[in-house]
Order: C-alpha cells, then structure tokens, then sequence
C-alpha cells in the first residue's frame, strides 16, 4: 500500500514539475515576446531524451545521476501534499527534509564530475558555493518558524495557518517571507543566480556531459526539485491547502514570480551573489528571528 | 580483573617488543590478537557496575598512592567501542606494515597505547586518570613521530599544545586535592565537592573548572587549540591517523562528560545563584559557543586546504565542534547527541582514513590535485569514503545524521537560535569540503600515471568492509547505541530520551530511521526501473569530452592538466580575504621559542661536563630547599 502510494507521490511529482517547467517556458517566452514552445513540450523532451542512445564514462556516472533523482523523490516522500501524505509521525519533518534533499544534490554532483569534464566540476563547485550562500538566510527563516510552531513538522505549520488569507506566515512574518523567496531563487537557480549553469560560460556546466537518459534523469530531477522546493515555501508560508488544486495554484504563482524575475535580470558573479545572500536575507532572515524570539 | 588487562597488554608488548627479522608481521598480528582479546573481555565487563579494584603502590607518611580502578557505565561504554574501532583499524595496519621500515616502535607503543586507553576509561582517581593520560600522551608523540622529520615538527606542535593541557589539568587536580573543603583524589566525590564550593567562591570553582576544561579541549582541538590536527593527524603515519583522528580526540569529550558535564548539571539541579542563559549556567552557554566557532573555524579551514589528510584533520576539528556544543547545552537530547556524535565520528572518521591511507598506500600521494579518477580502479576505497561522507555530511541514512538531528534537536528546543545558525553553517560548509575530496580523489580524470593502479589487499579491504557495515547498521538502527548512552545520560542525573530500535523520539518530532532509509531504497529503485526504460548508453573514456568540437589532445591537454581540482574554492576562499585571524602564527611562533629554549638548555648540559654538573648539582640543592620549605 505504501508503496504504490509512494509512487504516486513520485509520479505526481514528475508530471507536475514537468507541466510548471512547460507552462514556465511558454510564460517567459511571453516576457521575451517570443512565441514559445507548446506547454507540453517538457513532456516530449523527456520521453525523447529516453529513446535515445547516450554516453557514459563511468559506472559511478550512471550510478550518481540515479541517486540524484533517488534523493529529491525519497524527500518528497515526507512532504504533505495537500491534504495527502505518507507518514503521520514524519509528516514534513523539515530537518530531515533539508538534509535529504542533499542526498540528491550529492548525486547529481558526483554523477556529473565523474564524467571527468572540467566544465562540470566548475559548475558543481559554484552550486555548492552558491548553495553555502542562500541555505544559510533560508535555515534561518525556518528556525523561526520552529520556534514560533514548536514543531519541525510542515503539516503542524500549515495546519497553524488556517483559517484564512490574513493567517499566512506570509502576511504575519513579511521579512522571513522576503527572504525565503531571495532563497528560492537561488535554490531554483535562476537568474540572477544562475552562475553553475551559465551556458555561455561554461557550456552548462554539470549538464555538460549528460545524454539521452542520463540527461532525461537530470531534468526529471530538475522538475521534481521545482516541485519539492516551491511546495516547501507554500507550506510554510502560503498556508498549504485541504486542496490539493489550489496547493498546485500556489505553487506554481511562486514559480512564475522566481521566472518573472530569471527573465529581466542578468547573471551575478556567483561570489558576488554568496555577498549579496550574506547581505540582505541574512539580515532580513535575522531581523524576522529576533523579532520572534523578542 | 581490570588489572590483569594492563599486564597482559604489557606482556604483548614485551614480545612485540623481542620480535624482529623475518617474524616481523607477528607483531602486527600480536596487536589484532591483543586487540581481539581485551574487546573480548571488555565484553565480559558489561553490566558489573560500580565494580572497583584498589591497589596500594606507595605510601610516604601520611601520603598514599592508590590506583582506584572501576568499571563505570561511562567509562565501560568508551572503553568497549574506542577498542573495536581500534580492532578494526589494526586489521589494516598488519598489511600496511610488512613493508614499513619504522613500524617496530610504532607497533610497541601502539599496544601501550591500547592499554592506556582503557586505562583512562577505567580510572576512578585522579592520580590514575593523569598517569594514563600522560602515558597516552607520550605514546602517540612517539608513534606520529617515528624520527621524520615532517612529523616530528607537527609532532612537537601536538605535544607542546597537550604539555600546556597536562599543566592545566596538574594546577586543577592539585588544587582540588589541597582545598581543605574538597580534599580528595576520587572524581565523583571531587565532582560533588567542587558542586558544593561553587556556592562559596564561583569565581574560585569557575577557575578550576576552566584548568580542567583547558586540559580537555587541549586534548580534544577545540578553539583555541584547533590548529594541532591539522599537522599531527596529517604528518602521523597513515595507519595511525584513524586512531588518531577517530579515537585520541575524544579523550579531551570524554573529560567533559566525565567531570565537567556532571559539575554544571548539579549545579542546575541544586538551586544555582549564577547567571543562566536559557536555564544552562553562563559558562556552560560560552563553552557551547566555543563549540560552535570550532565547528565553522574547522569547516572553513578544511574548505581552502588543499592536502586530503589535512583536510579530513579539519574536519574531525569542525565534528568536535557539534559534539561540544550539543553536550554543553546540558539537556538530554544534547548531551545523548553529543555522545553519540563521539561514537558516529569515530567510526566514519577513521573509515574515511582508512580510505584515504588505503589511497596513500597504492598511489603515494597526498595533494589531492595530483590524484582523480580512482573510482574505477579502487572501488571499494570509493564506496567506504563515499558512505564515509555521506555520514560526515550528516545525510541520511548513515549514521552521521541521527546524532546531528540529535542536537538539532537540543538546539532547537533549547531555543538557541544562534547556535543553531552556526551548527547549520559548519554542516553546509562540511558537504563544500567533503564534495571536493570525493571528486579530487574518486572521480574526474583518471592521471597516466595511476593507469596500472589496483585495489588494496583483500587484508585492508576487511576493515574498509566493517566500516561501511557500521555506518549504515547504525543509521538504520540507532536505537542499539542510543540505548547503553541512554544509561550513561542516566546516571549524570539526565532523563534518557526515548528510543526505539529505529526510531527516535525527542521534544519537537521524532524520526524512523528504518523508515527513512526505506524510502531512500524505494526512490533508488524508481530511479533504477527509468533508468532500465531508457534506451542503452555506450561506454565513453572520460577524456573523450564535450569541448565544442575540439580533441583536447589536440590542444595538448593531458588526463592531468584536465582535471578541475587546485584551487577549487578559491573564489570562496577570496572572499574572506581580508579577514586573516592568525592563530597558526601565534603557535608558530610558540613551537619556534619552546625549541629555542629547549636547545639553549641541552647546549647547556653538553656543551661543558663541568657546567652540565655544576646544573645537577644546583638541581637537585633547589629540589631540597624547596622540599624543604614547604
């Protein structure tokens, strides 16, 4: 039972994330007052990516990218969605969940430096760098939520919103919001905080050396940390929601807020953008914290 | 009983000691065997608690010398686990050593060692606690320096930092001993007297408390003394690393947990007047801070640093740094984190030494830039660092995480904010460092040179193999080590937390470790089923790369120049650059003087028999007069 709910979870995960890069792509493609690709496109990509032929160079590689995608799935495994979840006990359980979604960064990153492409290596060391950069002002904004709920749990915080717009963490801690949203961003890595993929720097980086499947398997990482990620911020601060439509609605306006902004700006040096993330979330992460320990 | 240990383990140094020519590698096995043996018996100990020996040595007047020994649940718990780490550790080291040629004093002394560390654990006074924590000082200045002369610079830096550690710990216990309202030698009493004092003079019990925290964190590296291991646990000999790093270290913890820890907690339970900070004593809060910057000073400095075994140093000085903060924040899910931290890093700790000496041994090499693509030829290496970090990194589902969420937990519902930050920062910083290694060591390009390279004997795989079965066993089931430390919390007057099996439960959530690495299984397996539907991938060598369009032979490049690992943080490292604290200066500067001074007085002694006796002479007049007038 619980595994066919497990890959339910998963599989809803995937074909959401791959639908909000699809109707995510044609919305910028607006900005730029291009015509755009067909919102399904995401789809085709994926299953053509799989019926290709591609190249490995290393069985490490094979095995990274898979644990990659094995991380941010078994995350979302204690993630509620909605009103559905898997474990009561653990029902987002934010502490494990911040530390598991590593597990999926680890792989992606090992996959993709045992490729041996220096292009790929320089990127991951940029994400990592980056990550040191905007987790900090992100952790920051959770520890204050822990404290205000006196739970880790996500289903306790949604559950503390109800009752309404003017109830959301959102509108009761507006600072904490802000930064969470800079966070996003940068976890997202969109512009400006783009610096690990800059494709006319270093040719994608980590994605340099992926094809055919093994690229199939980073973008369906890609689209189930879209997903994970902008589920997290709504649970924690859009109030969640008993629908799990509306949950989806929430989402996905967060996404195209984080795309609204990757399509105007212009790319940071990413040490410029650890500064800039040690600037303002952090002080307005730590402005929120004492407001709510004071 | 206890005893019987110590002379056995001498014996078995004796015949270690005779043993030469041909026979040599039966000394290496006489330490397994050795090691076996008190494993073995410690075993047998378990659950005689309170049981105590008592043996007269000396006594001078009124003065009596007796050596108290006990089996403590404490004190059993570190004794039983730091000698199955070291079983397994020396299973390496018979391999490693059949072709050293320093190894005769290394595997004597070693054994000693082994004794002393059980000594330690075992000792219920004072007078045998500093006897055995000098031996185990003296053991190991000798092991890391087995006359190199790289080593023994760092190795004077280790001694002259734990010199200045015994000297403290000396002034305390003397001071304990002469205070006419405390006046003994048993620790558990002088803990309880030293509670008692604190009423009538903070400052004076504050100090005393302070020399021992000295002598401990001297031990342990934490700031201000972070800056040994990264020269002693890189410059020792590659076997002894992991003991060192994964064992040696947590003596200075285990003095806190011992002494200071009980102290403070007395103190809360029996009306304290100081100044509390969220209901822990002020000194108790500062000391959890001085974890904390040792976490993000060791995290930082294992970021920039180039050298694998330096690295992995810095890296036991940042998990030092949790350990410390979660057992000074006195609660029990911080001191139970604490302890089980001590455990957790020792096993991962000296898995990824292993790896790293297993590494050494077949490519003799340290700069992580001169290796790369060691995955594929070495892959059980691989797997233990890889697992090794993983549980560094606090990741589920090794072991490493349990405790880390263990004192997140304490952090958290203890509200403090701030440590928490750091704690958080320290642990990020640590998946930048441990990221770097694995792809410097294990992945990208492979260079010419290691074409040929093998994996290590089937003999240095077994204990690489027990490593990684520990880290997951205990992942996956924490309960099984959470419980004896449950016991220990128990009696330092804590409430254990409550534990399952698998799962843990504290104040803000609780987690199913079994659960957790469940799921992980399960979303592996997925991943494996999209990975099977995908159309099939041709094997590429990993020099045939993407680098639009060009063959990079043709531009001259070679498997080495293509790797992407000198200077990988170094924009990171950059933007701390005007921020240069210099504390390696400071006991640079330190080292210079103490060798300085220590030539000065042995030209002294050999420069002129007349002068070297006329200095004996005086000696032994000033030893007199001053007997004398005291």
């Amino acid at each position: 039972m619980i595994v066919l709910k497990y890959i339910a979870f998963a599989l809803t995960s995937i074909i959401v994330g791959l639908l909000f890069m699809g109707l995510g792509r044609k919305y910028s493609a607006r900005i730029h007052r291009r015509y755009g690709p067909p919102f399904w496109q995401s789809y085709l990509d994926v299953i053509k990516l799989f019926s290709k032929t591609s190249i490995s160079h290393h069985w490490v590689m094979d095995f990274g990218i898979m644990m990659g995608l094995a991380g941010i799935l078994a995350t979302i495994a204690f993630l509620p969605i909605g009103p559905f979840h898997l474990f009561n006990s653990m029902n987002g359980n934010i502490i494990i969940m911040l530390y598991f979604m590593t597990i999926g960064y680890l792989g992606m990153a090992m996959g993709v430096s045992a490729s041996g492409n220096p292009n790929s290596a320089i990127g991951i060391a940029r994400a990592l760098t980056l990550m040191l950069g905007y987790e900090i002002p992100f952790v920051i904004v959770v520890i204050s939520l822990i404290f205000i709920n006196k739970s880790s749990l996500l289903s306790v915080m949604v559950a503390n919103q109800a009752g309404g717009f003017l109830h959301w963490n959102m509108i009761r801690y507006p600072l904490g919001f802000i930064a969470a949203e800079m966070a996003l961003q940068g976890m997202l890595g969109e512009k400006p905080f783009d610096a690990m993929i800059a494709p006319s720097e270093i040719a994608s980086g980590p994605m340099v050396e992926l094809s055919g499947k093994m690229m199939g398997l980073g973008f369906l990482q890609h689209a189930a940390q879209i997903f994970l990620e902008t589920a997290i911020i709504t649970s924690l601060f859009l109030g969640g929601s008993s629908n799990v439509w509306i949950f989806f609605l929430k989402m996905f306006v967060l996404y195209l807020v984080s795309l609204s902004i990757n399509a105007v700006s212009a790319r940071f040096k990413f040490e410029n953008a650890v500064k800039w993330f040690w600037k303002w979330p952090m002080a307005l992460s730590l402005a929120q914290l004492l407001i709510v320990i004071l | 009983m206890i005893a019987n240990l110590f002379l056995i383990t001498l014996i078995t140094a004796f015949v270690g000691l005779i043993i030469g020519g041909k026979l040599k590698w039966l000394r290496w096995v006489l330490f397994t065997g050795l090691l076996t043996f008190l494993s073995i018996r410690l075993w047998s100990f378990y659950g005689n608690w309170g049981y105590t020996e008592v043996y007269k040595v000396l006594s001078l007047g009124n003065l009596n010398f007796t050596i108290h020994l006990g089996i403590t649940k404490l004190g059993w718990f570190f004794a039983f686990f730091t000698t199955i780490i070291n079983l397994i550790i020396s299973i390496f080291s018979i391999q490693k050593n059949l072709r050293e040629k320093d190894e005769w004093g290394i595997g004597v002394l070693w054994m000693i060692l082994a004794g002393a560390n059980i000594a330690i654990f075992m000792s219920l006074d004072w007078i045998t606690f500093f006897i055995a924590w000098e031996v185990m000082t003296w053991t190991s200045y000798f092991i890391i320096t087995p006359g190199w002369k790289k080593s023994f610079k760092a190795a004077n830096y280790y001694f002259l930092l734990s010199m200045f550690g015994t000297y403290a710990m000396i002034i305390g216990i003397w001071w304990l001993f002469s205070n006419p309202s405390i006046h003994t030698l048993n620790i558990a009493q002088s803990i309880s007297g030293l509670a008692r004092y604190w009423h009538v003079s903070p400052w004076g019990a504050g100090t005393v408390s302070l020399l021992f925290v000295t002598a401990f964190f001297a031990k342990s590296a934490v700031f201000p003394f972070h800056p040994w291991p990264a020269e002693a646990h890189a410059e020792a000999p590659d076997d002894f690393s992991p003991y060192l790093s994964g064992i040696m270290i947590k003596y200075g913890l285990y003095g806190v947990v011992l002494f200071i820890v009980p102290l403070f907690i007395q103190l809360q339970k029996f009306g304290f007047n100081g100044a509390t900070v969220h209901g822990i004593p002020l000194l108790s809060y500062l000391l959890a801070w001085v974890g904390a910057i040792t976490a993000v000073w060791g995290t930082y400095k294992a970021i920039v640093s180039n050298d694998m075994k330096r690295l992995a140093a810095w890296s036991t000085v940042a998990n030092i740094g949790y350990a410390t903060t979660g057992i000074f924040i006195l609660s029990s899910n911080g001191v139970t984190g604490g302890i089980f931290h001590i455990v957790n890093h020792a096993i991962f700790k000296s898995s990824i030494f292993v790896a790293l000496a297993a590494v050494k041994y077949r490519t003799h090499e340290r700069d992580m830039h001169r290796l790369g693509g060691l995955a594929t030829k070495m892959p059980i290496t691989f797997l233990t660092f890889l697992l090794g970090i993983i549980a560094a990194a606090g990741i589920p589902p090794m072991n490493g995480y349990a405790s880390k969420w263990l004192i997140y937990q304490a952090l958290l519902s203890g509200k403090f904010p701030f440590l928490t930050t750091m704690i958080f920062i320290a642990s990020t910083g640590a998946f930048m460092y441990l990221y770097r290694a694995l792809h410097s060591i294990f992945l990208g390009q492979l260079p010419e040179k290691y074409k040929n390279v093998k994996e290590v004997p089937v003999l240095m795989q077994i204990p690489m193999l027990l490593g990684m079965l520990l880290m997951i066993g205990i992942g996956v089931f924490p309960g099984y080590v959470l419980r004896p430390i449950g016991q220990i919390v128990k009696s330092l007057g804590l409430v254990p937390m409550h534990v399952t099996n698998t799962t843990m439960f504290a104040f803000l959530s609780n987690v199913n470790a079994l659960v957790v690495f469940n799921m992980f299984s399960l979303s592996f397996a997925f991943a494996f089923v999209l990975y099977l539907l995908g159309k099939r991938r041709h094997h590429v060598e990993p020099l045939d790369n993407y680098t639009a369009g060009q063959n990079p032979k043709d531009f001259g490049m070679t498997t080495e120049m293509y790797h992407f690992a000198l200077k990988f943080y170094e924009p990171f490292a950059n933007l701390f650059k005007s921020v240069r604290i210099g504390m390696r200066y400071f006991y640079d500067a330190l080292v210079r003087d103490a060798n300085l001074i220590g030539k000065s007085f042995a030209s002294m002694f050999t420069s002129s028999t007349m002068v070297s006796s006329m200095l004996f002479i005086g000696g032994i007049v000033t030893v007199i007069i001053v007997g004398w007038l005291l």
